[in-house]
């Protein structure tokens, strides 16, 4: 003996086609089951159908917005091109700029190479002086960078 | 998806505009009826159908159920879950407030079928679609996606994310509430069968 829930939810799916053929023998046997489907046959035939229909132009409407859409995601892209075109000339602007730092400690030390060799030089050459005028004054060898 | 559907979304993604007509036309009747018994008015329900149509395109790469129309429920379920949450009252009429669970919304008095509406002798199916919009959404949903959509409980329970027994019992409830509510007419649609 089944219970009323169990007939109801059977004809429920009996009725969208649902039911299994073993099931559909059980249910039939049920004297409860020709009332309840009946019921729920009235239910759906007192049902109005629906005359609801969309606006004409809906494809027409929905063809454009896919069409928008697809250009909107295209659009980004367009404005995209010159912000690269900008973001790999300051890149390139950056770079050279990160260069030049380097270029002007060498040529720096460079010139301070030469300044120092120009400076030694010039010193050598006072100190022979000095020794020279050393030697002249006191008429002796004298080695001033053992002082 | 049916072989023909497939055939007809691939001929729309190769350039054929006119392959989404057919398939507008095929399924316009269960999914416009459906979103328009959940929509405010004729616009708003033409709104929510291109969107259903727009989204179901758009993710047409993700698609890999086997009936299309089941899937555009499921998208139009989705959208009117998101609606409702935008618009959600203070206090939900769907939500259990008392010990056995009724909803609000089952406790309050009925706005859409009192004694003036009954004796006014409308349609007896005006009648019923009227105590349907009482339902609670859940079971209001089962109901119009079986009876308007014509979905199967497997189909139904894919587009809800639950169980068969969940949309059946889903199901049983609602026609068991329009039994309640429509205790006289009930003779009558009985006496129609």
């Amino acid at each position: 003996m089944m219970n009323m829930d169990k007939i109801e939810k059977w004809i429920l799916l009996e009725q969208s086609g649902e039911l299994s053929a073993h099931r559909k023998k059980i249910l039939d046997a049920c004297p409860e089951a020709p009332a309840k489907r009946a019921e729920l046959n009235a239910l759906c035939a007192a049902l109005p159908k629906s005359d609801a229909e969309p606006a004409p132009w809906t494809v027409t409407k929905i063809n454009a917005r896919l069409k928008t859409e697809r250009r909107s995601i295209l659009l980004p892209a367009r404005v995209w091109q010159p912000i690269l075109a900008l973001a790999a000339c300051l890149t390139l602007v950056v770079m050279t700029y990160d260069f030049k730092p380097d270029t002007v400690t060498e040529q720096a030390a460079v010139l301070t190479a030469a300044e120092t060799y120009a400076w030694s030089v010039e010193f050598d050459a006072d100190l022979v002086e000095l020794e020279s005028l050393i030697q002249s004054i006191s008429g002796t060898s004298l080695d001033i960078t053992e002082m | 998806m049916e072989i023909d559907d497939a055939k007809t979304l691939a001929a729309y993604r190769s350039g054929d505009l006119e392959a989404l007509g057919v398939l507008v036309e095929k399924y316009k009747g269960p999914l416009f009826g459906f979103i328009y018994k959940f929509s405010e008015g004729r616009e708003d329900a033409d709104e929510v159908f291109q969107e259903v149509w727009v989204r179901a395109i758009k993710n047409m790469n993700r698609y890999r159920q086997k009936n299309l129309l089941s899937w555009l429920f499921r998208i139009a379920h989705n959208l009117m879950i998101d609606r409702i949450r935008k618009n959600r009252p203070a206090v939900s009429f769907d939500a259990p407030v008392s010990e056995d669970g009724s909803p609000l919304g089952d406790l309050l008095p009925s706005d859409r079928l009192g004694p003036d509406h009954e004796s006014g002798g409308h349609d007896l199916g005006v009648r019923i679609e009227a105590a349907a919009a009482n339902l609670p959404l859940e079971q209001r949903e089962v109901f119009w996606l079986r009876m308007q959509g014509g979905l199967s409980f497997k189909e139904i329970a894919r587009v809800q994310k639950c169980s068969i027994n969940t949309a059946l019992a889903r199901m049983q409830y609602a026609v068991s509430k329009l039994r309640n509510e429509l205790a006289g007419e009930y003779r009558e649609i009985q006496e129609a069968g």
